[in-house]
């Protein structure tokens, strides 16, 4: 085993929502608006129900193959060099969205918080501390998730509650209108935020009663669902849709609101101070599963002499990936649910299944070992 | 004298030892008294508190005999009264039996009226005894030794803790004697289960290293990993249980302890009973407990002792305290520089009038502060008692008016600053509050630097930092993290004393329940009873 940690249900399930939230409460909201309009909360819920599907195919891997990965799995069903070539893809799509995810970290901090200060501030020093995390290995890693669980849930629902005044229920009407194919088009953003929920398949075997698990990686999905809706729900009742779908971080200018009594007032560096924590520990995850992947494709003892080049290669990648900050929207909102949902988000994962529980069943169970 | 011959007879000079030490391989107890007297001297040359005495066994035919102790290490008068006396006055039949074959067993068994003596076979053994404070006794015609306990040396009486104090609570504290801490634990836990297990470390000072433990309780992996850290030390001397602590710790690049220390019994048997290990050192009253959690550091002896309501009032208060010594200088630095949309107005304002005339950013302002603080502190601890109360008028006055009618710093600073400070002082343990004082100036930078950010990034640094710390196998942030919820009635609250039947599970102790179910009292609900009982 490549890795010697081993974590609980409880800390997979955090894990799930720092693999997908932080990110996405930023995001998707703006996103999923500009489609789907009014209806923007709809379309969240309705990709959490694809979300959801996408959970129960994870689990799957959890309840037939508690002693492979991801790409454990991918041996088996498709054989050795066909196994191999998933590990590769896979790979690839941790590099790539997890450059994505450094680089719209570092553009949030510089549009929104600081826009004097580089990108590549924030670009290297966010990879310097997700590389130190990766180096301590999976079990710190579950425990940040827990320290830093109810500093980001509780600042999340601040925001929602105390924003509250200035919502305008009215903003949602008229509800799913004439808008069907707007609501599943936006939907589809959301669905693919979701759809990283495929990375827990990667640590399968080091998850403590595997058997179980299954339930905590669907509630997870549920939770992120939930509060993504809730969230959306929120901007349009605030801004109205006409004005969130401009807004590049709805949440972030929902805490800008936010005033109690003249002594409380815009707390959005606190807010952004939290969700740093909640974006470094999803880059550190992304981090960790990439070194994770490379090493069990290529058999490695460790996977620890990888983290540094990872780190570089991440970093030069996250600046390269994209000229602005507009062509990343347009990227996010169009071409990377396509790529990403069909093929590493569901499509690889329920082939690789399906195969491999036919095999098995052919078989026989013995060959379960 | 030309160059050459010189340096030849500067490396001569050089390389010849003035004294060598002495290699006890070389002697034996011998059968010849004189010769053993002298070579306890050639051993001992030198060492003026060593005292070599010969004199004769009383009797019919007088025998040669010796003793050897260490002056200022024995009872004077044990060794007058039970064992000059009786030995040199050998009274009645017993003298009679006397002869120079049988001397040393008539003596050691009839006559020498001392409880704990042990006999000694070899020079090295010999040596050692003289030198922990036991006294040798030989007899001439044989070639053991007998060893006397008669240990009796100054030393400070038991006083009330320094470091520690408590308003309710025992005002014991350990002492510097490892016997005396020892009888102080035992006269707490009285059961042969607690073991106290002696190794001896260090070259030339000898340490006792006492390891404690209640068996049955303390997880026999943490015992094993104890006794396994300590064997690998090879020093040549240990003078306090700090060189303990660096030489066993787990993560020796960490600038958070990772042993918790107390001067106090009723501390160490507490954390004994929670299935912990504690190690003594002698010659130094701090006692090493392992393993720790961070949580235990704003944990104060008293909150055990006082209302639970009180307790976990103050630990809340506590816990703030550890928050606004690590962070307010930054999150005051970030917030005046970065972030002022924060600040409400009028307080904006008002801090801005006040930073008019101050020629420095606040970042520098604050660090500028920050040190002298900490001089002002250390100064306070350094200097002697009379001339401390100056420094800390001078401090006062310097800090809170000169530097600010001066126009160096803001108001505002002296303020944050002194907050800053009481809540670094109202941390119960001094190794944390320090840490936490060292690591504000890294934050601070940053703070001034990226704001909320950096400030970010520093707290995030030493989260990756403490999540990957372990005490003897037992993660640093337990409970918190890995979260167990069981414990959290002993981490920022402390429950009711009949709430707490499990200990805590992260140390891993081997039997979990600490007490019978269903303590929590409550009156008699049979009124009848009661008035039968008031007849």
């Amino acid at each position: 085993m490549i890795e010697k940690g081993r974590i609980g249900n409880w800390q997979l399930f955090l894990i799930v929502l720092f693999i997908i939230l932080p990110t996405a409460i930023l995001s998707v909201p703006g996103v999923t608006t500009v489609l789907a309009k009014q209806d923007g909360w709809i379309a969240v819920l309705l990709a959490t129900a694809a979300g959801t599907t996408m959970a129960v195919v994870i689990g799957m891997y959890y309840k037939y193959f508690p002693q492979q990965s991801l790409v454990g799995v991918g041996e088996i069903a498709l054989g050795r060099w066909l196994g191999k070539l998933v590990g590769i893809g896979y790979i690839w799509f941790i590099l790539h969205a997890n450059s994505i995810i450094i680089r719209e970290f570092g553009e949030f901090l510089t549009t929104a918080v600081m826009p004097r200060t580089p990108l590549s501030v924030f670009n290297i020093s966010v990879v310097i501390l997700a590389a130190w995390a990766v180096y301590q290995g999976l079990e710190p890693i579950g425990r940040m998730a827990e320290f830093i669980f109810p500093l980001v849930m509780p600042a999340t629902l601040v925001v929602v509650v105390l924003v509250f005044r200035d919502a305008e229920p009215m903003r949602l009407l008229p509800v799913a209108h004439q808008n069907v194919k707007g609501i599943l088009a936006g939907s589809m953003v959301p669905a693919s935020w979701m759809g990283e929920v495929v990375l827990v398949a990667l640590i399968t075997p080091y998850v403590y009663q595997q058997r179980r698990s299954i339930l905590w990686v669907v509630a997870g999905v549920i939770v992120v669902g939930l509060f993504l809706a809730v969230i959306t729900m929120n901007a349009t009742m605030v801004f109205g849709f006409q004005n969130t779908r401009h807004l590049l971080f709805p949440t972030y200018s929902l805490a800008r609101i936010i005033s109690i009594g003249n002594i409380i007032e815009r707390v959005e560096s606190l807010v952004m101070a939290i969700w740093v924590a909640g974006v470094f520990l999803k880059i550190a995850i992304w981090f960790y599963m990439l070194v994770l992947v490379t090493g069990e494709t290529f058999a490695l003892r460790s996977y620890k002499p990888l983290i540094i080049p990872y780190g570089f290669v991440q970093i030069a990648l996250s600046f390269w990936l994209f000229n602005n900050f507009m062509e990343f929207i347009s990227f996010i909102g169009t071409t990377w649910p396509v790529y990403s949902i069909g093929i590493f988000e569901l499509g690889i994962p329920v082939i690789v299944l399906l195969i491999a529980l036919v095999r098995r069943k052919v078989r026989g169970d013995n060959a379960q070992a | 004298m030309d160059m050459n011959q010189w340096k030849e007879k500067r490396q001569e000079k050089a390389v010849k030892p003035v004294e060598i030490a002495v290699d006890l391989g070389q002697f034996f107890l011998e059968q010849d008294i004189k010769k053993n007297q002298q070579n306890f001297e050639t051993i001992f040359r030198k060492c003026s508190d060593i005292v070599n005495r010969p004199f004769t066994v009383g009797g019919k035919d007088g025998l040669d005999a010796m003793l050897v102790y260490t002056d200022g290490l024995i009872d004077k008068d044990t060794i007058n009264n039970f064992l000059m006396r009786s030995v040199m006055l050998m009274m009645g039949d017993k003298a009679d039996e006397l002869t120079k074959k049988n001397a040393f067993q008539l003596l050691k068994d009839s006559v020498i009226s001392i409880g704990e003596v042990s006999v000694v076979k070899t020079i090295e053994e010999a040596v050692d005894k003289v030198l922990v404070g036991e006294c040798i006794f030989m007899v001439d015609g044989h070639t053991e030794g007998l060893s006397l306990s008669v240990r009796g040396w100054q030393s400070r009486g038991i006083t009330e803790p320094t470091t520690e104090t408590v308003v309710r609570g025992p005002r014991e504290g350990l002492t510097e004697t490892l016997r005396f801490n020892t009888a102080m634990l035992r006269r707490k836990i009285k059961s042969p289960d607690l073991k106290i297990e002696v190794k001896v470390k260090g070259k030339f000072t000898k340490t006792d290293v006492a390891v404690c433990y209640i068996s049955g309780l303390a997880n026999q992996g943490v015992i094993h990993e104890v006794f396994q850290r300590l064997e690998r030390i090879d020093i040549d001397g240990i003078l306090e249980s700090s060189y303990i602590e660096e030489l066993i710790e787990d993560e020796p690049w960490s600038p958070f302890p990772q042993m918790e220390y107390t001067e106090r019994p009723d501390v160490v048997a507490a954390n004994l009973l929670e299935g912990r290990v504690a190690i003594m050192v002698d010659g130094t009253p701090f006692v090493l407990m392992v393993p720790t959690v961070f949580s235990q550091f704003i944990q104060s002896p008293e909150d055990y002792y006082q209302r639970f309501f009180l307790s976990s009032f103050f630990r809340i208060g506590r816990f703030l305290a550890l928050n606004i010594a690590l962070l307010l200088p930054s999150v005051y630095v970030a917030s005046t520089t970065f972030h002022q949309e924060m600040i409400p107005t009028p307080l904006l304002i008002s801090i801005a009038s006040q930073r008019e005339g101050v020629p420095f950013p606040a970042l520098v302002e604050a660090l500028i502060m920050e040190l002298t603080f900490e001089l002002l502190r250390e100064a306070g601890v350094r200097l002697p008692r009379a001339v401390g109360q100056a420094v800390s008028i001078v401090g006062a006055l310097v800090i809170g008016d000169a530097a600010v009618t001066a126009g160096i710093v803001s108001p505002a600073m002296v303020i944050v600053v002194a907050v800053t400070a009481l809540a670094s002082f109202s941390l119960p343990a001094f190794n944390m509050a320090i840490t936490l004082r060292m690591l504000r100036f890294p934050i601070i930078i940053l703070a001034g630097t990226l704001g909320f950010y950096g400030i970010m990034v520093a707290l995030l640094a030493i989260l990756i930092h403490l999540t990957g710390l372990r005490s003897f196998g037992v993660p640093y942030l337990a409970p918190v993290a890995p979260f167990r919820f069981s414990e959290w009635r002993d981490v920022l609250v402390r429950a009711p004393w009949w709430a707490m039947d499990y200990r805590p599970r992260s140390i891993e102790a081997r039997d979990l329940k600490r007490q019978a179910e269903g303590l929590m009292p409550e009156p008699s609900q049979n009124k009848d009873e009661e008035e039968q009982a008031d007849d």
